[in-house]
């Protein structure tokens, strides 16, 4: 069964679904917050904490995001790197023919693990 | 916001240290540079060097009644964009501008502006989860629209930021 909540910080919307094997954040619209990890960390903070009992994979995916201040690339890659340095299974998503996606996301390869269970896809 | 200046190769915005300028900043951007024939990936790296060092403008820029604006200047010429961004400062935003000159001497100091913004990438991810504090701004703008960093105080306590990309 699909357990499905939307948590909105105009004009960010993640839409979080969890299935049996995995907690889904598709991200939409624009983070362009003074602060965005005032409303980021706390849902990723959420979907590590739910997986860390359990063997599901987070997807993080950015693909329908139009644009993201530097801000917040801050609390995602805190999430990426606390990731690597457990036990949690990530998966990134972007949308590689987009430019900046592509600029912005391939970057974070640094934090792929070598058994794949974090990983960053351009899709 | 108002658009002081937008002739054929500028344009210079000035707006209220407001974070909610920044959507119509973007938005003014946009048009500009499509004026300029620049559309798709090159414009939209253009525009967030705009976004990103207005963003540091508001939250750094000390302003006062008599000195409470944001003046965006931009220009493209033959073969560089010039994003020119200047706000009022005073003796408290010392440590500002030093954090300022040593993260733009800091990616001078990297042929490869991608290294930078890697090592940066991996300074950030290490901080605590609570820690607002981003600092990526400017390794950004190097990486991802390849422009060359600069600043400078005038005489009337402007700072100001500039930034040079090719076409």
């Amino acid at each position: 069964m699909e357990n499905q909540k939307s948590y909105v910080n105009e004009p960010l919307r993640i839409n979080v679904k969890e299935k049996a094997d995995s907690i889904s954040l598709e991200w939409t619209g624009k983070s362009v917050d003074r602060d965005p990890g005032k409303f980021i960390t706390p849902i990723l903070v959420n979907a590590l904490s739910r997986t860390s009992h359990s063997n599901k994979r987070i997807v993080l995916d950015f693909q329908k995001l139009d644009y993201m201040n530097s801000s917040t690339i801050t609390p995602i890659v805190k999430i990426l790197d606390r990731a690597k340095r457990g036990s949690t299974r990530v998966t990134a998503l972007y949308d590689k023919s987009l430019r900046w996606q592509d600029l912005a996301f391939s970057a974070l390869e640094i934090f792929q693990t070598a058994d794949e269970r974090v990983e960053i896809k351009g899709m | 916001m108002g658009v002081v200046q937008e002739m054929e190769r500028s344009m210079t915005l000035s707006l209220k240290p407001d974070w909610t300028e920044l959507e119509k900043v973007r938005d003014k951007g946009t048009e500009f540079f499509k004026c300029q024939g620049l559309e798709g990936e090159k414009a939209d790296a253009l525009v967030m060097v705009i976004s990103e060092l207005t963003e540091n403008s508001i939250k750094y820029g000390q302003f006062t009644p008599a000195g409470n604006r944001v003046v965006i200047d931009t220009h493209v010429d033959g073969r560089n964009v010039t994003v020119e961004v200047r706000n009022p400062i005073n003796e408290n935003t010392f440590n500002h501008l030093r954090r300022l000159d040593r993260m733009i001497q800091w990616i001078r100091g990297y042929q490869d502006s991608f290294e930078a913004y890697v090592e940066r990438l991996k300074e950030v991810s290490k901080r605590p989860l609570i820690d607002n504090e981003s600092g990526l701004g400017l390794v950004r703008v190097a990486y991802e629209a390849k422009a060359i960093l600069d600043f400078y105080v005038d005489d009337d306590d402007t700072l100001n930021v500039s930034a040079v990309a090719n076409l």
